[in-house]
């Protein structure tokens, strides 16, 4: 009985030993059916621009082995810098641009890898449909917008100087600059979809740096900067930019608060620590646009900023980014524009 | 609603139907010899003719046929010896019954020769007896024997992961079944992330699933009923089984209730309990890792369930029962070291009571009133103090959720005549939903988010039905039940007919068809789908609508070689269900964004309502009695889901959609003291999302082109591409596992040596996948290049698993 019993627990104990091994396996890229690159295509059109851009590039497959240029991938947004993984752009296409009457052929621009036309070879017109096509070797996509025939005006624009209290983790530190408030009046009977966007042009002293034979020579320079919306209580402004009249058909939007603040930088250097300063009574520029957007520009623009949104987030449901590109991805989409410009003084 | 006023009339017109001859009433109840427990699912019938009933949940019958001078009645059930009782039949009578377990009659091998428990003699279609006794014969995980992996194997149910106890019933989602213990419903049924679930079959009595054709007195959810029945206890003696397991153990004691020794026993209790012991066996690891460390860390999980029944028979015509389940999962994790505390947690549990009494008014009318309670609770907490901070450095999360039930149900059986019973009843529960209320809390700020967001809400019904023969080759079973839901000032009515009947083509065959109608007041967030205790219940609200659900289905069973107790069931189904809801793309469980409001962050605002249809086909051959029994089951089935919100409005398949399920069972009794048996399960891959490619995307945020590389001002992101939403299929699912036990009778009590082992042949069945990226870096004269190796890996969970169980009985 003993024996049997002996017999018994070394047999188990085997096959324990025998189920540690991995439980992680490739799967064979067979098992994925379509795994060819495709053309990603995107252009944003509006009557009031003064070029035609189409930005036209390449989807990656993920799996399998992919060879990535990453040169020149810092693209610097605002404040922040973005690194790009994917950075390939197609150069050799046939990008074309019709309104089913005439149509016009887009040149590639190689200093900065956008495909382009200006307003005085090719006019933009509200309520008309536009289709811009590209192919490149053997693969050809397609993608429609009807530019929204309307504009819609700003209205009672206040601006008002503001100040903020920052506290970060090394000091207390205070945001200058300005909130604003606007509203604006849907157009009834129609679904619409709206972005708002803001600019604050201001003029800052910045110091530049220039070693000259091992010595620090700095000079303070006025410099030209930009700032953009922030709203309260908000890390990213792309949720707040965009709207819908989905049940608020003929409604008036209001945005009862949005803000500018300065940017503030610090230079540290061997001869000491430079801060960028505002430039006494120098008058800001503020810039606010209200566009009337097509339906796949607000699909398009709200699954993107939810894909990135939830990039990092491993119990959420994966996103699908918006397209409504034939045989590929991106977006192209029509939107008209108002805008007002204010000066602080 | 022109059907149901049909139905009704129908059931009216038998109604006041006068009588033509005169008939005589036999009632009562029929129990286990051995320990007088009240046996579900015996038929009596008269032999060679269509007259028969069956007893209902208390083990009560009543049947009435013309009177004459003597009649032969059968009373049988499977895994019972046969009883036959030849009585004169002129007067109404009572007789209790008892029968004795075949087992018990070791050497004798029984041979079925009747037309006993014939499935083409019953109008129900969809609904399967789970046979207790043979579940635990099976080989199991980790030598855990649970009752709903077994009705995982059944057709038309399958498995959501591996290891998994959520089930889904034609195409139906895990909260879109009914599982309801002794009248409760227990609204979170598993264990440890759903690898268990909470029923210990020891207290079990019975388990019956209902697919389809549901009788009028279930309601509420949209697929299927899962109703389990607790023993009664021993009425003759104490008695008590239980079991070692790897990773648990168990015990049941049950007894009479003696107050007066002189009289007979009135009543009985039963007592069953389980707790896992992983904490303890962790327990010295632990211990030697704390050694090493500063702080000291103990850390661990259990989960216990405790089953309690108690029954009083006050007279011979009440009935007293007192039922209970309490079940609970721990995790914590303490850790105290000189410069700070931190404790933190997760638990998880239900708790149900029913209070129930039957009652017998004269022989034809049975009634049963239920007091019910349920409750379902989920806990995280963390706390963190820091001591030696010069600020005050705490931090406390608490996260809450659950619901709580308080129902009141009357439930009458009236039997007319032979060929027409009735049912009725009315039902009110009183829903207390906490979706999710949290609170956190940091030196600076308290942040307190839904916290007193709670629905008190009323659902109520009331039903009838009546199974009615109007010809002898005909069953109807045909119902009707009145929903109403209460929240804020904007009641809800709905009707739900119900319908399903047999035509008896020959005696061992018959084709069966029903419809149902169903809607569920309450919704369960799920972004797994894992049964995972991050699923919130919710309940229907303005903005979010009930789900409702109509299914027609048709079949035919036929039972061959009646002594081998065979019957072939074939089953097709179609059912669309509106209004399910899923998280929105992007939504999850608790995503606190700082981005959005605290209004934007409540559920309601996360989900998203569609439609889906399922249909399929589904077959059973299954064979109840003799030294070799078990099933085959099949299904074909095919499940959609359009969300206007989901995959751009296009139609997908959800995860669980599952072309081809297929299930072998099989248990042999080798020796009377060694059974075998075997499970082997193939189920086609889960429909999932798997990002397929990358590309650059431009968002249109308009900024100054003041930099070279952004002349536009266009934004861009790297963005995956999905392809259409779960259009990858994983690889499929089978697993064989293996079972030996080895029965022995000692001196005092009977033990088993219990030997399972789990996917026998090691197949690495998917459990999720991953992307995992390889990269090698190399420098170059321009900056650098990256060769990136991406590739997808499979995760798998259990491989060959051996375990082995001690079981004993007294």
């Amino acid at each position: 009985m003993r024996n049997k019993f002996n017999i018994f627990i070394i047999s188990y104990l085997s096959i324990i030993f025998l189920s540690c091994e991995t439980i992680i396996d490739d799967i064979p890229l067979s098992r994925f059916p379509d795994l060819q690159e495709k053309l990603v295509m995107t252009s944003f059109l509006c009557p009031q621009d003064t070029m035609i851009y189409v930005s036209l590039g390449k989807s990656i497959p993920l799996f399998g082995t992919v060879k990535i240029d990453t040169t020149k991938v810092l693209i610097y947004t605002g404040d922040s810098a973005n690194f790009l993984r994917v950075n390939n752009y197609v150069s050799d296409a046939i990008v074309s641009i019709s309104d089913g009457i005439k149509g016009s052929i887009l040149k590639f621009n190689p200093k900065h890898k956008f495909y382009e036309i200006s307003r005085r070879d090719f006019r933009i017109e509200s309520g008309k449909t536009y289709t811009i096509k590209a192919k490149s070797g053997n693969l050809e996509v397609e993608a429609s917008t009807k530019i929204p025939s309307q504009r819609v005006r700003i209205n009672n624009l206040q601006i008002r100087p503001f100040m903020q209290i920052t506290s970060t983790f090394f000091e207390k530190d205070t945001n200058i600059g300005y909130q604003l408030q606007f509203d604006w009046l849907d157009i009834a009977g129609e679904p619409n979809y709206y972005k708002v966007f803001g600019e604050m042009t201001y003029q800052q002293l910045e110091p530049v740096i220039k070693n000259v034979e091992n010595k620090e020579e700095v000079s303070i320079v006025e410099k030209t900067k930009y700032a953009y919306f922030r709203w309260p209580n908000e890390q990213s402004s792309a949720v707040r930019s965009y709207y819908t009249d989905q049940n608020a058909d003929g409604n008036q939007f209001k945005i009862g608060a949005v803000n500018f603040f300065e940017n503030r930088s610090i230079f540290r250097t061997k001869s000491g620590t430079y801060k960028s300063e505002t430039v006494p009574d120098s008058d800001k520029i503020i810039r606010v646009q209200l566009s009337n957007i097509s339906k796949e520009f607000y699909d398009y623009q709200k699954s993107l900023s939810e894909h990135n949104r939830t990039d990092d987030n491993p119990f959420a449901e994966p996103i699908q980014v918006y397209t409504n590109v034939k045989n590929g991805f991106g977006c192209v989409a029509g939107y008209n524009r108002t805008e007002t410009v204010v000066g602080t003084k | 609603m022109l059907k149901s006023i049909q139905i009704c009339a129908l059931l009216i017109l038998f109604l006041t139907e006068s009588y033509a001859q005169q008939l005589v009433t036999i009632s009562g109840f029929v129990k286990e010899k051995k320990t007088k427990e009240l046996l579900i699912g015996v038929n009596i019938y008269l032999p060679n003719t269509n007259t028969g009933i069956s007893t209902k949940t208390y083990g009560y019958y009543s049947l009435s046929i013309p009177a004459q001078d003597s009649v032969t009645l059968v009373y049988s059930m499977v895994g019972f010896q046969r009883k036959i009782m030849r009585l004169p039949f002129n007067k109404n009578q009572k007789l209790d019954i008892e029968l004795e377990d075949e087992n018990y009659l070791q050497e004798v091998v029984i041979s079925s020769k009747s037309e006993q428990n014939k499935q083409s003699n019953s109008p129900n279609m969809s609904k399967i007896d789970l046979p207790v006794d043979q579940i635990k014969n099976l080989p199991t995980l980790m030598g855990e024997k649970d009752v709903l992996k077994i009705i995982q194997l059944l057709p038309g149910v399958q498995k959501a992961s591996e290891g998994q106890s959520g089930i889904y019933v034609r195409g139906g989602g895990p909260d879109q079944n009914l599982i309801i213990l002794d009248d409760a419903v227990v609204y979170n049924a598993s264990h440890l992330f759903g690898f268990f679930s909470t029923f210990n079959g020891d207290a079990l009595k019975s388990v019956e699933l209902t697919k389809g054709g549901f009788p009028a007195r279930y309601g509420g959810r949209l697929s299927s009923v899962i109703d389990l029945t607790m023993k009664d206890g021993n009425k003759e003696k104490f008695s008590g089984e239980g079991g070692f397991g790897l990773i648990s153990s168990r015990l049941l004691l049950e007894g009479p209730l003696k107050f007066n020794k002189n009289k007979p026993t009135k009543g009985s209790f039963l007592v069953s309990g389980r707790r896992t012991y992983v904490d303890f066996v962790m327990r010295p690891f632990i211990k030697a890792q704390n050694q090493e460390s500063e702080g000291k860390q103990t850390s661990g999980y259990y989960f216990y369930d405790l089953n309690i029944k108690l029954n009083y028979e006050i007279n011979a015509k009440n009935k007293i029962f007192l039922s209970s389940y309490l079940g609970d999962d721990v995790f914590y994790n303490k850790y105290t070291s000189e410069t700070d505390n931190s404790d933190a947690g997760l638990n998880w549990g239900n708790i149900t009571s029913t209070l129930r009494w039957n009652h017998v008014f004269g022989q034809k009318t049975f009634g049963n009133a239920s007091l019910i309670y349920s409750n379902y609770g989920f806990n995280i907490f963390t706390k963190e103090t820091r001591l030696n901070s010069l600020e005050a450095n705490n931090f406390t999360l608490n996260y809450d959720s659950g619901i709580e039930d308080y129902s009141l149900k009357y439930d009458v059986d009236y039997y007319q005549k032979p060929n027409i019973s009735f049912r009725f009843g009315v039902m009110a529960t009183h829903h207390t939903f906490t979706p999710e209320a949290l609170i956190l809390q940091n030196a600076s700020s308290e942040v307190n988010l839904n916290k007193d967001k709670s629905y008190k809400v009323w659902e109520n019904a009331i039903y009838t039905e009546s199974i009615w023969s109007p010809v002898p080759k005909i069953k109807i079973n045909a119902g009707l039940r009145l929903s109403q839901y209460l929240i804020t000032n904007a009641p809800q009515h709905r009707l739900e007919p119900r319908v399903s009947a047999a035509y008896k083509v020959k005696d061992d065959l018959a084709i069966k068809v029903s419809y149902a109608n169903m809607n569920q007041y309450l919704h369960l967030l799920t972004n797994t789908g894992l049964g995972l205790p991050t699923d919130l219940w919710v309940p229907a609200t303005e903005k979010v609508a009930p789900q409702s659900s109509s299914q027609i289905a048709a079949g035919a069973v036929k039972d061959i070689n009646q002594d081998k107790g065979i019957s072939i069931t074939l089953e097709g189904y179609y059912k669309k269900m509106n209004n399910i809801i899923s998280y929105k793309e992007g939504a999850s469980f608790l995503s606190i964004n700082s981005n959005t409001s605290v209004e934007d962050n409540g559920w309601e605002n996360k989900v998203t309502s569609g439609q889906g249809e399922s249909y399929g086909m589904e077959f059973l051959v299954q064979k109840k009695v003799g030294k070799f029994s078990g099933w085959v089951g099949y299904t074909w089935s095919k499940t959609l889901w359009t969300f206007e919100e989901l995959n751009f409005g296009k139609s997908f398949y959800p995860k669980y959609d599952r072309r081809h399920d297929l299930s072998l069972v099989g248990i042999y009794k080798l020796k009377p003291k060694i059974t075998l048996s075997g499970i082997w399960i193939y189920g086609t891959g889960n429909a999932l999302t798997i990002p397929i490619a990358e590309y650059r995307a431009y968002s249109s945020t308009y900024i100054r082109g003041d930099n070279l590389d952004n002349p536009i001002g266009w934004r861009n992101f790297t963005v995956q591409e999905y392809g259409e939403r779960n259009s990858f299929r994983a690889e499929p699912y089978h697993r064989l596992d293996l079972g030996i036990q080895f029965h022995k009778k000692k001196k005092r009590f009977e033990r088993t040596w219990d030997v399972s082992i789990y996917n026998a042949y090691n197949r690495k069945n998917p459990f999720f996948y991953t992307a995992s990226n390889d990269q090698t870096f190399f420098g170059t004269s321009t900056g650098s290049n990256t060769n990136n190796t991406l590739t997808l890996k499979r995760y798998s969970l259990f491989p060959i698993l051996p375990s082995i169980t001690y079981n004993f009985k007294f």
